[in-house]
């Protein structure tokens, strides 16, 4: 790919997840007031719709201030660590079909690790601020994260087991009427010409779900959500490790906070929600040839709602269906993660590690060796 | 929901019991963009109203309704007082201040049928003082003065706490003064003509604000003020507190001589008990409230002295009291209500 194709990507990842964070922070202020009987911001524009370009202006503009004591190098150089690996992994997500930054054929794997770094990130913030809190609550973090990283990458290979494949572009193109292969739903019913929600991981191969909850939670605590917000938790540690961080590198700082929870969402939707495909099934199968030749009419007399709402092939329509479907699952995701925040308490970290070790990876485990046996059985002829 | 103890008993249970606070922070988020009115407490779903989405108010734009009982800002409708200065005399902080002068004739009457007969050149209410007890609403023969809804009305200066409800302006109230000072002195004149000058003690309120000779003359009656007596017989003792008794000349026109009266004599009943010293000054005072107002403020003293009285003899301290509160006295010109209890504990470290 040529040098210019890349910058403009990368500078449109940067521009939407601005934005993204901007959204997200209001849109979670307003689920946390809703949830609590408030109203949320209401004055700073409609709604209160500016409240958080105008937080970001202020904190933009304050002094970013050093501690004397800290380590200076480390302290600098964190925010820009946290932001770049949660930006990196943005590389290898496809927005829409045929619409990815680096078309890795191990990108999955190469998410996973390059988020993982996030965690050097915070440790460092902790480190190198020389405070009390900020170090414990990296400490919390990193152990938090890298115990969490177990059951999170282990329910994902139980989905890149069924699927086949580490490249996210293609593990989304299989869970849809575009498949290149045989889909069937419950692993029994050829649902290849009816696509929509039938050929989404999650339906296709019923112990995806709970992979999918499995990853959902071990997300959560990856991101440092509530109910694992423990590194954070204010009761204790003031904020936790960014608490000596003012002004843009705080900023930064928020902004992979919330780049992460999109990601992982993003991530959940892509291998478990079919990715950029749109949920709506067709009701009729009548195949992609003869499709492709109807006009938007007949698509809809022929209650083709899965090509109608997804496009042809190679179109703009395609793509743009592609992104608007993605986009909305991550959403959805991202607004599951704010709900459970406002619901759920904060467990403990005897809880933390419990639900890590003794539920979460025993679980994925089991997933593990279904999507093994499932396999088999395709292999040796049993299941279609 | 019955405890289950296995490994995917517990699990499920969690699952459950996470389903069931998600559905129930659900139910508020759907009701989340309810634009609820702020109900009063009035209102039959006043105590409902949390299960109804937001309970934010807004304040400055959405207010809870006031209920009409409500006693908060005060207000007076100067056209219906008729300057009695009843409210004055309840009010517990003293926060309202009244002048009036006689009216020549009628000015009119007010709006429930009373006839005015008195100028309302100063209706000074501080609300910064004001406890909203309310009294001074009900003690209004007129109903002119009431409290209002009104309870946001903050200041930058306390200054500005005074609310004046006064009829005139400054230079409307000399104006008129001095035209009822010369129709009034024209009235004298024609009655002196005829030959009947006694009458002119009713006009007792004007006399201390307006004539210093015509008070010294006529002393004898307007002196029940409290003030007023005690700095006479001071004065004589003591010293010529000449400053006190202008203050004092000033105040008797706001009538509160009689009401307080009452007070004093309650706490005289009881000193005459504890000595006989004291006994004489009650009756050699008799005609003069002044006295049992002093002492009325020693109702805090007096378990003191009843300790010092048992040590000592009583007869002399009495006497070392009068001289110390006289003093003392002319501070309460300013603070009357609370210079008792500093009195007594001044006082006690001299005895």
């Amino acid at each position: 790919m040529e040098l210019f194709p890349v910058i403009f990507q990368v500078l449109i990842f940067i521009g939407f997840i601005a934005m993204y964070a901007l959204t997200a922070v209001y849109a979670e202020r307003k689920v946390s007031a809703y949830i609590q009987d408030r109203v949320g911001p209401v004055e700073t524009g409609p709604w209160g719709l500016f409240q958080t370009v105008a937080d970001i202006v202020k904190l933009l503009f304050k002094e970013g201030i050093i501690p004397t004591e800290a380590d200076k190098k480390l302290f600098l150089l964190a925010p820009i660590v946290i932001f770049v690996s949660i930006f990196a992994g943005f590389a290898v997500i496809p927005m829409g079909p045929d619409l990815i930054g680096a078309s890795l054929n191990v990108g999955l794997l190469y998410l996973m690790a390059v988020v993982s770094i996030d965690v050097i990130g915070m440790l460092m913030a902790g480190w190198g601020s020389n405070n009390k809190y900020a170090f414990l609550g990296a400490l919390r973090s990193v152990s938090q994260m890298i115990s969490y990283e177990i059951p999170a990458a282990l329910a994902l290979l139980a989905a890149v087991m069924m699927l086949g494949t580490l490249d996210l572009g293609e593990i989304a193109l299989l869970q849809g009427i575009h498949s290149t292969e045989k889909v069937f739903f419950l692993g029994i019913w050829d649902v290849t010409e009816y696509g929509g929600i039938l050929s989404w991981s999650i339906f296709r191969y019923p112990h995806l779900f709970f992979a999918w909850i499995i990853y959902f939670i071990a997300s959560l605590a990856e991101c440092n959500r509530s109910p694992f917000d423990l590194p954070e938790a204010e009761s204790e540690l003031v904020s936790g490790f960014h608490v000596e961080y003012s002004g843009f590198r705080f900023a930064i700082i928020f902004f992979a906070e919330y780049a992460n929870m999109f990601l992982v969402g993003i991530l959940a939707a892509l291998v478990f929600w079919g990715g950029w495909n749109t949920p709506l099934p067709n009701l009729n199968a009548v195949g992609p040839a003869l499709a492709a030749e109807m006009s938007i009419g007949e698509l809809f007399s022929n209650l083709q709602f899965g090509y109608l709402t997804s496009g042809s092939p190679g179109s703009t329509a395609f793509t743009l269906w592609g992104i608007v479907w993605v986009l909305l699952k991550a959403f959805f995701a991202v607004f599951i993660q704010m709900w459970i925040r406002w619901t759920l308490p904060r467990v403990r970290v005897d809880q933390l590690l419990k639900i890590s070790w003794k539920v979460l990876t025993p679980m994925a485990f089991i997933l593990i060796l279904i999507s093994g046996i499932w396999k088999l059985l395709e292999v040796y002829g049993q299941l279609p | 929901m019955k405890e289950n103890k296995t490994y995917l008993g517990k699990i499920i249970q969690s699952a459950k019991t996470v389903a069931k606070g998600m559905s129930v922070s659900g139910k508020h988020m759907r009701k989340g963009h309810k634009n609820n009115e702020p109900l009063g407490i009035e209102d039959p779903g006043y105590f409902n109203s949390q299960s109804q989405g937001p309970i934010t108010i807004q304040y400055p734009t959405a207010r809870i309704p006031v209920p009409d009982t409500g006693r908060y800002r005060l207000h007076m409708e100067t056209d219906d007082c008729i300057g009695c200065d009843k409210c004055a005399r309840i009010c517990p902080v003293d926060c309202i201040t009244i002048e009036t002068f006689r009216a020549d004739g009628d000015l009119g009457k007010t709006s429930d049928g009373t006839l005015k007969r008195l100028h309302l050149p100063v209706f000074d209410i501080d609300m910064a003082k004001c406890m909203y007890c309310g009294l001074c609403t009900t003690v209004c023969p007129t109903e002119c003065l009431i409290m209002t809804k009104v309870y946001d009305y903050s200041e930058f200066d306390r200054d500005n706490f005074v609310y004046h409800f006064g009829a005139y302006s400054p230079n409307e109230e000399m104006e008129i003064r001095e035209e009822t000072d010369k129709a009034l002195a024209l009235k004298k004149a024609e009655k002196a003509k005829a030959g009947t000058t006694q009458k002119k003690r009713p006009v007792i309120r004007r006399k201390p604000v307006i004539t210093d000779p015509d008070t010294q003359a006529a002393e004898p009656k307007p002196k029940p003020v409290r003030r007023k007596a005690v700095i006479k017989q001071k004065e004589g003792e003591v010293t010529g507190a000449d400053t006190k008794s202008g203050e004092n000349k000033q105040e008797p026109s706001k009538s509160k001589k009689r009401v307080r009266p009452v007070m004093k004599r309650k706490v005289e009943e009881e000193p005459v008990s504890l000595g006989g010293g004291e006994k004489e000054d009650s009756e050699e005072n008799k005609s003069v409230p002044s006295k049992p107002k002093k002492r009325a403020r020693p109702v805090m003293k007096r378990k003191v002295e009843e300790g010092s009285v048992s040590l000592g003899g009583g007869e002399k301290e009495g006497l070392e009291e009068k001289k110390a509160k006289p003093k003392k006295r002319a501070r309460p010109m300013m603070k009357p209500k609370e210079k008792p209890g500093d009195e007594a504990g001044g006082k006690e470290p001299e005895e």
